[in-house]
Formats: structure tokens, C-alpha cells, sequence
């Protein structure tokens, strides 16, 4: 059994059980072993990200059970979105942080418990065969306004993790932050990299990961090296992270992905950890990082509109271009599909269109659909649409975002059909949206304006 | 500085700058844990403070104990001053 012996993982969740992981894989392996093998047996993992979740993930990936990590601050409505759509057999959840009974989940019988997590089987409504290469699967916003499963086989997972370690000189000695949440894919690499090579895993506090501070407190007092983030959590880092007190120049890898990342980001983050070797990595969920550049400080930054370049394609994926320049892209880390068919994609269009320049680096230019990046999340403006429309006194809705200085910010435009005051729909997309989703300003309208063709028009919004 | 004057001051930039999020603040609405501000405009103001009243926030005190009302801020803003 692989278990992931000798690993270092400190829990700052959970500090009194540190160098313990092993034994935790190898309870949850103990626990799953018996329902291993059969064609529907899946694992959601409705916890936040700690020694217990991460130990799951090992124990599910040794015994080739796919796991589902879902965000449990999402609100309950998209959590049992996803949880119907998997069907799942097996749910380990933190009772502290979610109230299962309010979930549609059937006969929950809880097999084994301590005061953090619950591990226990469901009745599932149907018999829904996974494919048998399934290793996770990732939910992202989708077009369609429900969320969308994106499946991960293990093979494309680990081409990536190997490529990682190899290009960026990850060793048993590297001390990986481990900042990403479960459901996100920049998690991939820290769970996995630090457990394949058996190198330091630093996971923080969940109730702190929002907090600079405690997070440069954390880097420097844990002497981590290696951190892999979006542009958004390194700018809050510069932000507000009080960088100065501390001297950083132990970090060796300053990996960014997730969003485009200005030079101006890069500068700054040179100037607090001058010693580290610096990368932009670019890719989908579906597709995980596909190309990459790294920074050479000797050199000016390569970089269009002030938007540092993608750069040149991992080793195991081809790239291409279509006739509106979207960049298409193939290879060992293209997802099986979206949950639950495998559509075998040969070329997976990413909707991002690029342009290429003459050493044959690439360069995001923008997006050929209305799709958002905030936080690193991908989001679907028909998502947010979706989610106000049940609202009963509103009548239309169409959601627009600009950016503005670090922030993405995202407007719902209204019509109604009754009273409501602004507040009101604030409230309701926190009830009904992840909050990295829930929009800036609301803006009521007598009616939404219209293209020549009828269709709401966005661009008069924007400018509105 | 009194605690008062504090709690004016917090409220005003509340209602200066969170006017989309929180309609009619009062010195016990919430803003945390209901999650009318998100951690970017936490942050934000943490950091105007601590410039309008010279202090500097430590990494555990940026927490819903010491932010989530407009009293509670100025409570630990008043603590801070007064040492």
C-alpha cells in the first residue's frame, strides 16, 4: 500500500497531530477499503482543508475511489446541486461546519466519527458508473447557471505534478505552502507534489486564510519555500501582508496562476522574496497548467498591456489556435470530460483568445465569452443570472464586470416585477451564490436595453 | 480620542464606504459574520484605521471578535490607543 510514509505535514488547524497524516490515510484507507471496487463508489469531502481532508484525498486516490471536495461556504443550495449530481456513496463531512440533514443525501449512516469529521455512507439514487481512470472531480461555474463537474483522471493529474517537480527543482526538502482549497485546482500541486516527493506540507488555519498577516507570519515562522497561489492572493499578500517585517529570502519558488497577473505584481514580489526563482502558469481546470514562463529579472518582463506573458506550452500538451485566435489545447493533462460523460476531447477549446509572438510565446488577450475571473474562480455571469431569477419579484436580470484596480467588479442589472430594495438582493445571493460571486452593485432598471437583435446588450450596461 | 468619537468615525466611513453592502448601519449591525463586507473590504478598512489612528493591527486581532460591529471596531481601536 502507498501510503505517504515520512511525509511532513503541519496542520496549523490541528497542530497537536503533527507528523501523524500516516496514520490518518491509513484509518480512512482502513474505512474505504471495503466499499473499494465497485463502480459507484464515490467520496464527497464536505470539510475545509486540514490533516483530515488531505489524508482522505490519499487514502481515496491510493484505493482508486474518485473524490469530490466541494466549498462548504458555498450556500447549501449548490452544494446539494453538486451532491445530486454525483449521487455519492460515501460523504466525510465536518459537522462544526455543515448541517448534512439539510442536504439530499439519503440513510446517512455514520460509520466512524471523531469530534471533527463524520465518515459515513448514503443511499445513492441511482447506479451511476464513474469511468474507471476517475480521480476527482472539480466543480466550476457554468454557463448554463449550474454548476459543472470537470473530471480528472490520475494520469492527468500526475503529468502535470511530475511536470511541476521537474521544472521548478521540488525535492524532499522543499516546504510547500499549502493555501489553495480542496475544491480549487492550484490545490493539486501542493497535495500531491508534497506527498509524492515526501517533502514538508504547511497547511494554515482556515479561519485565517483570508488574513495576510497571519499569513506572512506563517511563511516566515514555518521557513516555507515553495508557494503557488493567484495573483489576487499575492497582491492581498502585498497589500496588506505587512511583507516588511519579515525577511523572505528562504523562498526559493514563487509559482502565480489562476487569473492574469500583471508585471506590476511580479516587481513588486521580487522586491520580498529576491531570491525566488518566479513563473506564470496558465491553463483551465480542464486542462490544468498548459504553458508557463518563467521570469528572467535580467531581462525586461515580457509582457502586452501590461499583462505578464503565458509564455511557451508545458511538455505534455499542444497547443493550437482556431480562426478567432481561442487557443485550443492538447494532451495528457486534457480532462476526461465534464461530469458525468468522458468525451475524450482531442483538442479542448479553452475560450481564452490569445495572440503568439515571434519566439513563440503566448499572450492572454482577453476572453471570447462573458466568463469572469475573480479570486482565481472561474465565474459565469448566467450563473449569478440564474441564482437572482428565482427571486420571485424580479423580472429580468443581466450581469456585467469590469476591472477595477485589483478587483474584478461584478454589476447586476434588474428589472422588477415588485418591490425590492437593494439590500434585499444582496442578502439573496448570499443565500444563493459562493460569495466570491455574489455581485459588487446592484442596479435596478426599468428595462434592460437591447441589441438590434434583440438580445440584452451588454456593452450598453457596461457604459450605463 | 474617546471610544465615542471612534464609533462616529467607524460609522461614518461604513456609511461612505459600504453604502452598496450595508443600507442602514447601526453601531451592532454586523458585518462579518453576516457577510455584508468580504474579506477584501475587511482588510481595506483594518488598514485605513490603523493609518487615521496610528496604530498597527497584529495578524490575530483581524478577526470578528474585534471587527464585527462598528462598536466592537471601536472598542479595539479605543483598546489599542489607550494601550
Amino acid at each position: 500500500m502507498a501510503f505517504a510514509n515520512e511525509m511532513l505535514m503541519y496542520d496549523d488547524n490541528f497542530p497537536e497531530i503533527w507528523g501523524n497524516v500516516t496514520d490518518w490515510i491509513e484509518k480512512f484507507n482502513n474505512l474505504l477499503s471495503p466499499f473499494a471496487n465497485r463502480p459507484n463508489t464515490r467520496v464527497v469531502i464536505l470539510c475545509q482543508k486540514h490533516t483530515y481532508s488531505i489524508s482522505m484525498m490519499y487514502a481515496a486516490r491510493d484505493l482508486n475511489i474518485p473524490y469530490i471536495p466541494i466549498d462548504i461556504n458555498s450556500p447549501v443550495n449548490r452544494i446539494s446541486a453538486i451532491i445530486e449530481q454525483i449521487d455519492p456513496f460515501i460523504v466525510l463531512y465536518q459537522k462544526s461546519e455543515i448541517d448534512v440533514a439539510q442536504l439530499p443525501l439519503d440513510n446517512i449512516n455514520v460509520i466512524w466519527e471523531n469530534n471533527v469529521v463524520s465518515f459515513a455512507t448514503v443511499q445513492p439514487q441511482s447506479n451511476l458508473a464513474h469511468h474507471p481512470d476517475l480521480s476527482f472531480v472539480l466543480f466550476t461555474s457554468g454557463s448554463t447557471g449550474i454548476p459543472k463537474g470537470v473530471m480528472t483522471s490520475r494520469n492527468n493529474a500526475n503529468c502535470f505534478v511530475d511536470w511541476m517537480i521537474s521544472e521548478f527543482g521540488i525535492t524532499k526538502q522543499s516546504r510547500i505552502l499549502s493555501i489553495a482549497p480542496l475544491h480549487f485546482d492550484l490545490s493539486v500541486f501542493d497535495v500531491f507534489a508534497a506527498e509524492k516527493l515526501k517533502a514538508g506540507l504547511f497547511v494554515p488555519l482556515v479561519s485565517m486564510i483570508v488574513n495576510p498577516m497571519y499569513l506572512a507570519d506563517f511563511i516566515f515562522n514555518f521557513k516555507i519555500d515553495t508557494l503557488y497561489a493567484t495573483p489576487t492572493w499575492y497582491n492581498l499578500l502585498l497589500q496588506y501582508g505587512k511583507l516588511r517585517r519579515h525577511d523572505f529570502s528562504l523562498v526559493k519558488t514563487v509559482l502565480i496562476a489562476g487569473e492574469a497577473l500583471k508585471t506590476q505584481t511580479v516587481e513588486e514580489l521580487h522586491k520580498y522574496f529576491p531570491n525566488a526563482q518566479f513563473a506564470n502558469l496558465y491553463g483551465p481546470t480542464e486542462t490544468n497548467v498548459c504553458t508557463f514562463y518563467k521570469i528572467d529579472f535580467q531581462k525586461p518582463i515580457k509582457e502586452k498591456n501590461g499583462v505578464v506573458c503565458i509564455g511557451k506550452p508545458c511538455p505534455y500538451a499542444a497547443l493550437n489556435t482556431d480562426a478567432d485566435n481561442i487557443l485550443q489545447v492538447s494532451g495528457k493533462s486534457v480532462m476526461l470530460g465534464y461530469w458525468p460523460a468522458v468525451q475524450n476531447l482531442e483538442w479542448y477549446s479553452t475560450g481564452d483568445v490569445v495572440e503568439m509572438d515571434a519566439d513563440g510565446d503566448y499572450y492572454f488577450m482577453e476572453r471570447a465569452d462573458r466568463m469572469i475571473k475573480r479570486n482565481g474562480y472561474r465565474i459565469e455571469p448566467a450563473e449569478i443570472e440564474t441564482a437572482i431569477l428565482y427571486h420571485p419579484e424580479v423580472g429580468h436580470v443581466a450581469v456585467t464586470a469590469k476591472g477595477k484596480e485589483d478587483k474584478m467588479e461584478i454589476t447586476a442589472h434588474y428589472t422588477l416585477k415588485g418591490t425590492l430594495q437593494g439590500e434585499d438582493l444582496a442578502r439573496f445571493c448570499l443565500l444563493h451564490l459562493p460569495s466570491y460571486m455574489v455581485p459588487d452593485k446592484f442596479r435596478q432598471h426599468e428595462k434592460l436595453p437591447l441589441t438590434s437583435s434583440g438580445k440584452t446588450d451588454y456593452n450598453a450596461l457596461m457604459n450605463s | 480620542m474617546t471610544k465615542q468619537e471612534i464609533l462616529d468615525y467607524v460609522m461614518q466611513y461604513v456609511k461612505d464606504n459600504f453604502s452598496e453592502q450595508v443600507k442602514n448601519p447601526a453601531p451592532d449591525t454586523k458585518l462579518l459574520t453576516s457577510k455584508l463586507l468580504d474579506s477584501i473590504n475587511t482588510l481595506h478598512m483594518v488598514s485605513h484605521m490603523e493609518e487615521k489612528f496610528k496604530f498597527e493591527a497584529e495578524a490575530h486581532e483581524v478577526s470578528p471578535d474585534n471587527l464585527d460591529t462598528p462598536d466592537l471596531i471601536a472598542g479595539y481601536i479605543h483598546r489599542k490607543l489607550v494601550g
